[in-house]
């Protein structure tokens, strides 16, 4: 019997012609690009043998396997667009068992193992519909691949917390966005931050900029997106038009 | 112990099920809740990984991974809904 979705390994293709859909499994891949976006994230750029492109808002899982056998798994957002190569955003966490591995220590031309990409309900494909990202800490990074899969989309808002100057992400490409942008610093104050958490009255204010109810998307530490949504899901009148993913 | 959503668990599920998990609905064995998968509270490094209804806090799904054998104990799920025109987790649009 045929399972929706899964490419049996076995299914007749013509010579020469590549299966329809690769099945899902962990690919040994090489870093191929490492860039450090702040003192404490790193941008990993993969090359994954077989990549076919992502969905925005999808994920890939990095297994590490250590000399005597241990193998730790995390899951990393792509914090690419769906047709750019694959790359993840790391941010250290201090008890972090791989993160601080991936940040400070793997280097290019070093392997890792990738499940990927995966998702099926954070995801955005590109609608007319107008976009509000709700981003918290690291949380930006999957919110990138949707500005990026989209780069002329023309009603996008996107609101994101750091804690302090220094550990925002992708600054220069969100001040592009012009006004329809509100960066929020909540431990200390800089030029061009609004200084404090974001709260109900910033959700309220952005949801007005649209001329209709947007997509949402809100990512970040668990906290976080538990606040966003219970205040989004109150403000809006169709609440499963709000998408969320917990960090932790 | 702080807890994610079942987005977190969509490597595992998919590997299990074969086809992308997150955007499909379970309903709570123990309350009843119709719920995204996506939307449970999911629990890491237990050890395994432990996915609760998100309104009774259920355990409907534990996740064991052991000498690269996935053990799946789906006890606490009434039953699942998948959608059939789930695309693969690898297919782009």
């Amino acid at each position: 019997m045929a399972t929706p979705g899964v490419s049996s390994g076995t299914t007749p293709t013509e010579p020469g012609q590549a299966p329809r859909h690769p099945r899902l499994v962990w690919r040994q891949t090489v870093v191929a690009a490492a860039q450090l976006e702040n003192p404490s994230a790193r941008t990993l750029r993969l090359d994954v043998p077989g990549w076919s492109g992502h969905r925005a808002g999808q994920h890939v899982d990095v297994r590490l396997t250590a000399p005597d056998g241990y193998q730790a798994t995390r899951s990393y957002s792509l914090s690419s667009g769906p047709h750019e190569p694959p790359q993840i955003t790391v941010q250290r966490t201090d008890e972090g068992e791989v993160s601080p591995f991936l940040v400070d220590v793997v280097e290019i031309g070093d392997a890792l193992e990738v499940l990927g990409p995966l998702g099926g309900y954070f995801v955005w494909d590109p609608t007319p519909e107008p976009l509000l990202l709700v981003g918290g800490g690291s949380g930006i990074a999957p919110l990138r691949s949707l500005w990026r899969a989209a780069p002329a989309q023309p009603d996008v808002a996107i609101l994101y917390s750091s804690r302090a100057r220094e550990d925002v992400l992708f600054e220069d490409e969100l001040r592009m966005w012009g006004p329809s942008v509100r960066l929020h610093l909540t431990r200390e104050a800089a030029d061009g931050f609004v200084q404090g958490r974001l709260d109900r009255a910033s959700l309220e204010e952005a949801l007005r900029a649209h001329e209709r109810q947007p997509d949402v998307f809100v990512c970040g530490p668990t906290s976080f997106v538990e606040a966003m949504a219970s205040w989004l899901t109150d403000l809006v009148d169709d609440p499963r038009r709000i998408r969320t993913e917990r960090f932790g | 112990m702080t807890f994610v959503d079942g987005n977190a668990l969509a490597g595992a599920l998919a590997l299990a099920f074969g086809c992308e998990m997150t955007g499909s609905e379970g309903v709570c064995g123990a309350c009843g809740l119709r719920h995204g998968l996506a939307e449970a509270k999911v629990y890491l490094r237990c050890p395994g990984m432990v996915m609760r209804c998100p309104r009774c806090r259920n355990a409907e799904i534990v996740i064991v991974e052991i000498e690269h054998q996935l053990h799946l104990t789906v006890r606490g799920l009434a039953s699942i809904t998948f959608r059939s025109d789930t695309p693969d987790p690898a297919a782009v649009t």
